[in-house]
């Protein structure tokens, strides 16, 4: 795709066609005459608004070149949307963002039909498959077909009123695309279970991928049921108790006194520290709750020392029921031996956990 | 006025006619006509659907209709399924148990889906219905052999248990056994999501042995292959069989033994199971083969080639599950075998390997739409797409209701393009114009959704991952997609805006579920407090979100409209936005 940003300029001039996609809903949009203001409510424009810090320094440049018109944001007008709408339910009312880049929705521009214009495909993709080559015909062929399907839009789409001028909403893709992520990197402390595949490796994934493929939680969307049913079978052994799949190991946890289970994926983990930091974080809400339920603190935060008092101190043990279906205490066993072999945990009360040693360190013996 | 009256049927009459309405949909309409016409309905309904079970109330359920005798309910998100929704989330079964056991003494039929089902609420389905026929329970969990035991031993009537998928604790194999020698009214048993101890053998063995009526049997995988031709001959008519394991050594007698147990099966039409398969095994099937409607291959791990003969045998299959095994060239086969094909769904066999293990490619599924006019649903998974082949797809296919295209490489373009998707996927909603359900992935930009929004006029249901660049994309779907009812989206930079603008769109659909999205605290507070008949519902595992700012984003959002008000049986991690932000104060 050509460089966003040039894009944007090169459009500028013509924003009247290109802005719009089609002729169709040019006319459509001048004919609206509301006009909305944004208003900073809540607080919204400062973190997660992207298109505000995406679209400004550029809007400065361009602002003589745009037609304004053009570019005002059109939100749900009174009566012009679907009738099960509300319109005074449009919430962000009046609002109008500052003159954004045009965002390219012209189908000609992010570039399929001119893709024969193109030098394409890289040497390594050629290399790929050899029903490329009468496929690539293929491909020109249906390409102009789309086209002709897709760019003459009815003007009297009403679905397309507002959105064609809500283009403005979107600055440039790539370039959003890019700024958001590193956002998101930011806002979002990620659950220690969540990692990210590389969001812009897309294009270059084929040629030379890595051994391993950064695992994203819950991608590709696979039922539970079915990874393990597959992990199993090409493993190959008798019974995979926790739920494991070639990518994650979930297993239950159980709080005694907690009303539910949790799950986690011990493959997240490489050490016992890094699982049980996981797993205080997880049930500190119930040991909040708790201590609330003696009246004092209720769902305040407690201070991280208070929190591993709770876990690590007298109160509670962290244990495990094994393959043979006995409770051992974690931590007895190297690391990889016990994600090989924890069906379930458990964090019990001490008192519960006396006499769980010593059998856990007699097993050790008899294994060895 | 009162001639109208004079002129009008008598409510046995109308009763009579609205029990051959049994669709909800029309029934919902005839309830609307007018007050007597929605008190007459009311009283002579008898089975209810509920998409979302915090949508509405027992009581309220109750309060309505007095007469129900089979009841639905959905509960997790659709995204339960792929760990997105933390343990403890809801969607607990007991309190609808509980009331449903005072005020429906004769309820004979639930179905669950994603929902907690204790062994507590097994124990009071078992004790309070005296009628009780079918329990169904997918994808459930919280429940264990215990639960089932109960059941078994209570339910004299019962016709149906089926466990699709359900997470069951074992506890004990001998659960089966708890059914009465005198219990012989069984016709559906779906026990494959069983672990290894959790069945009986003799006691199914005897238990099938006595229901001549059992049509549906699927055993679990700890059923050994050498045991399956007992079980057919005790029950030939079976329509629908489950096999556990389908692996044994070869042996000739065992062989022959099975191939004469399923050739006595005149009625089968539906096979599935086909655990650990040991192909030399599969040819004592084929007597059945031309009459399968439907296989479930999905854990097969066998080759293409051993695929492809046995697709060959089937020509009269009408819905295939496999592994993507079965290749470009058995999927070819299967264009060229079976020509009344309507559902095809393909699964990864390797999802996290960083190189597809498998010749399975995007001209596989061109093939199947190009020789199956009947495909109506597909589901498949890949490494690669074009823009071409989805539009080749659109052509060939514009019957199809439900496309669900899953690449496995999160954001990935058009392999020879380059290019994002957008043009294949809108191919897809213009040229399938009565599509109910689609499922996203690739590379994806804002531009797939204007023509989703523009075309997709029936889509009910919208499944979103990796794709758009801004609020344009969320907005043309909210906007466009009139029939929307359920719509999912994870990791897209969908904001504020969007969500905000069409808030009364909200009220239409039954949920919207966001995670990894870009929608701010503010936002939900917002929505919260504008819509009261919104339950907008903010799951963080960070910690209260008002202990953050409130421009900042939420990990996981889910709305639905309901009209039981806020639920109190949120866990910790899960706050709902409301008119007095009760939820956000300490207590």
């Amino acid at each position: 795709m050509s460089p966003p940003l040039l894009g944007v300029e090169e459009e500028g001039g013509q924003s009247n066609v290109t802005c719009l996609g089609s002729s169709g809903s040019m006319d459509s949009v001048c004919q609206n005459s509301a006009e909305l203001k944004e208003r900073n409510y809540m607080g919204l424009s400062d973190c997660s608004s992207v298109d505000s810090s995406v679209g400004s320094p550029v809007s400065e440049e361009s602002k003589g070149n745009l037609n304004l018109k053009a570019t005002e944001l059109r939100l749900g007008l009174p009566g012009s949307q679907s009738p099960k709408r509300n319109p005074e339910l449009c919430l962000l009312s009046s609002p109008q963002l500052d003159e954004k880049p045009l965002f390219p929705l012209h189908p000609s521009s992010d570039g399929h039909c001119s893709a024969s214009q193109k030098t394409v495909v890289s040497g390594n993709k050629r290399g790929f498959s050899d029903a490329m080559d009468g496929f690539s015909q293929g491909k020109f062929l249906s390409n102009s077909k789309v086209d002709v399907m897709l760019s003459p839009r009815p003007s009297s789409n009403l679905g397309l009123k507002p959105g064609s001028v809500l283009e403005n909403l979107g600055a440039q893709p790539t370039k959003v695309k890019e700024i958001t992520n590193q956002k998101v990197v930011q806002d979002r402390p990620h659950a220690a279970s969540e990692t990210r595949a590389n969001p812009n490796a897309s294009a270059n994934n084929n040629s030379g991928a890595p051994a391993t493929k950064a695992q994203v939680v819950g991608w590709p969307p696979i039922r539970s049921f079915r990874k393990n049913s597959l992990a199993t079978t090409s493993k190959n052994t008798d019974e995979v108790d926790g739920k494991a799949g070639a990518g994650a190991l979930f297993v239950k946890v159980s709080m005694d006194g907690a009303p539910y289970l949790r799950k986690v994926d011990l493959k997240n983990y490489s050490k016992y520290q890094e699982l049980s930091s996981a797993l205080e974080k997880m049930f500190s809400c119930f040991t909040i709750g708790q201590y609330g339920s003696h009246g004092t603190l209720g769902r305040e935060l407690l201070s991280e020392s208070k929190l591993k008092d709770l876990l690590h101190g007298s109160e509670y043990v962290l244990t495990y029921e094994d393959k043979d279906g006995d409770w051992m205490l974690v931590g007895d066993v190297p690391w990889v031996m016990f994600i090989g072999t924890c069906k379930r945990l458990r964090i019990m009360k001490s008192s519960d956990a006396i006499g769980l040693a010593p059998r856990a360190v007699e097993k050790c013996r008899n294994r060895n | 006025m009162q001639k109208k009256m004079a002129y009008s049927f008598p409510d046995e009459v109308l009763e009579h006619v609205f029990s051959f309405i049994q669709s909800d949909k029309d029934r919902n309409a005839v309830s609307m006509v007018c007050k007597s016409w929605y008190e007459i309905e009311r009283w002579c309904r008898r089975k209810i659907f509920i998409g979302n079970c915090y949508a509405v109330s027992p009581r309220i359920m109750i309060r309505r209709f007095p007469e129900i005798r089979s009841v639905e309910l959905k509960g997790k998100p659709h995204f339960a399924d792929f760990n997105l929704v933390p343990e403890g989330w809801g969607g607990y079964i007991l309190p609808w148990i509980v009331e449903m056991a005072g005020a429906y003494p004769w309820l004979e039929e639930i179905r669950l889906k994603r929902m907690v089902v204790t062994d507590e609420s097994l124990e009071l389905i078992a004790k309070s219905f005296k009628n009780f026929k079918v329990l169904v329970l997918s994808f459930c969990e919280g429940f264990s052999t215990d639960g089932l035991a109960a059941i078994a031993a209570s339910c004299k009537n019962l016709k149906e248990l089926d466990l699709r998928e359900s997470e069951v604790d074992d506890l004990s194999g001998h659960w089966l056994s708890h059914f009465p020698e005198t219990y012989t009214s069984l016709v559906s048993l779906n026990i494959s999501c069983l672990g290894s101890d959790e069945v009986s053998f003799s006691a199914l063995e005897r238990l099938v042995g006595r229901c001549p009526n059992l049509r549906t049997l699927q055993l679990n995988r700890a059923v050994p292959l050498d045991k399956i031709a007992t079980i057919l001959r005790r029950a030939p008519q079976l329509v629908e069989f489950g096999t556990g394991t389908y692996a044994a050594e070869l042996r000739p007698d065992v062989f022959s033994n099975l191939a004469g147990a399923f050739s006595s099966c005149k009625e089968l039409r539906s096979l599935s199971g086909f655990w650990d398969v040991v192909p030399a095994y599969l040819p004592a099937i084929y007597s059945v083969c031309s009459r399968i409607s439907s296989l479930n291959l999905s854990y097969a791990t066998i080759q293409s080639h051993d695929l492809i003969k046995l697709v060959c045998h089937c020509p009269s299959l009408q819905r295939l599950l496999v592994l993507d095994y079965i290749e470009d060239s058995g999927l070819e086969a299967l264009a060229s075998s079976c020509k009344d094909l309507q559902e095809l769904r393909v699964f990864p066999s390797d999802p996290f390997g960083a190189e597809p293990n498998v010749s399975l490619t995007e001209q596989g599924l061109v093939a199947v739409s190009l020789g199956c006019p009947k495909l109506q649903s597909v589901l498949y998974f890949c490494h690669q797409m074009t823009n071409s082949a989805l539009v080749n797809i659109a052509q060939n296919r514009p019957n199809l209701t439900r496309f669900r295209l899953c690449i496995i490489a999160p954001r990935k373009p058009d392999y020879v393009t380059l290019e994002p998707l957008d043009v294949g996927f809108g191919a897809i909603v213009q040229h399938c114009k009565d599509l109910r359900r689609l499922s996203l992935s690739g590379l994806l930009t804002d531009r797939v959704f204007e023509y989703i929004g523009t075309y997709a006029k029936k889509l009910e249901m919208l499944s979103v991952a990796f794709a758009g660049d801004s609020d344009l994309g969320l907005h043309h779907v909210l906007s466009g997609c009139e029939s929307l009812r359920k719509l999912e989206i994870r990791d897209c930079s969908f904001g504020d805006k969007a969500l905000l603008a069409n808030a009364a769109k909200l009220e239409t659909m039954r949920s919207l579920w966001m995670s990894s999205c870009s929608v701010s605290f503010g936002a939900c507070k917002l929505l919260g407090q504008k819509m009261p008949r919104l339950n907008v519902e903010v799951i963080d595992e960070r910690g209260p979100p008002d202990s953050r700012p409130e421009s900042c984003p939420v990990e996981k959002l889910y709305i639905y409209r309901s009209v039981a008000g806020p639920r109190f049986d949120m866990p910790p991690f899960v706050w709902t936005m409301d008119d007095e932000d009760s939820a956000l104060r300490l207590s």
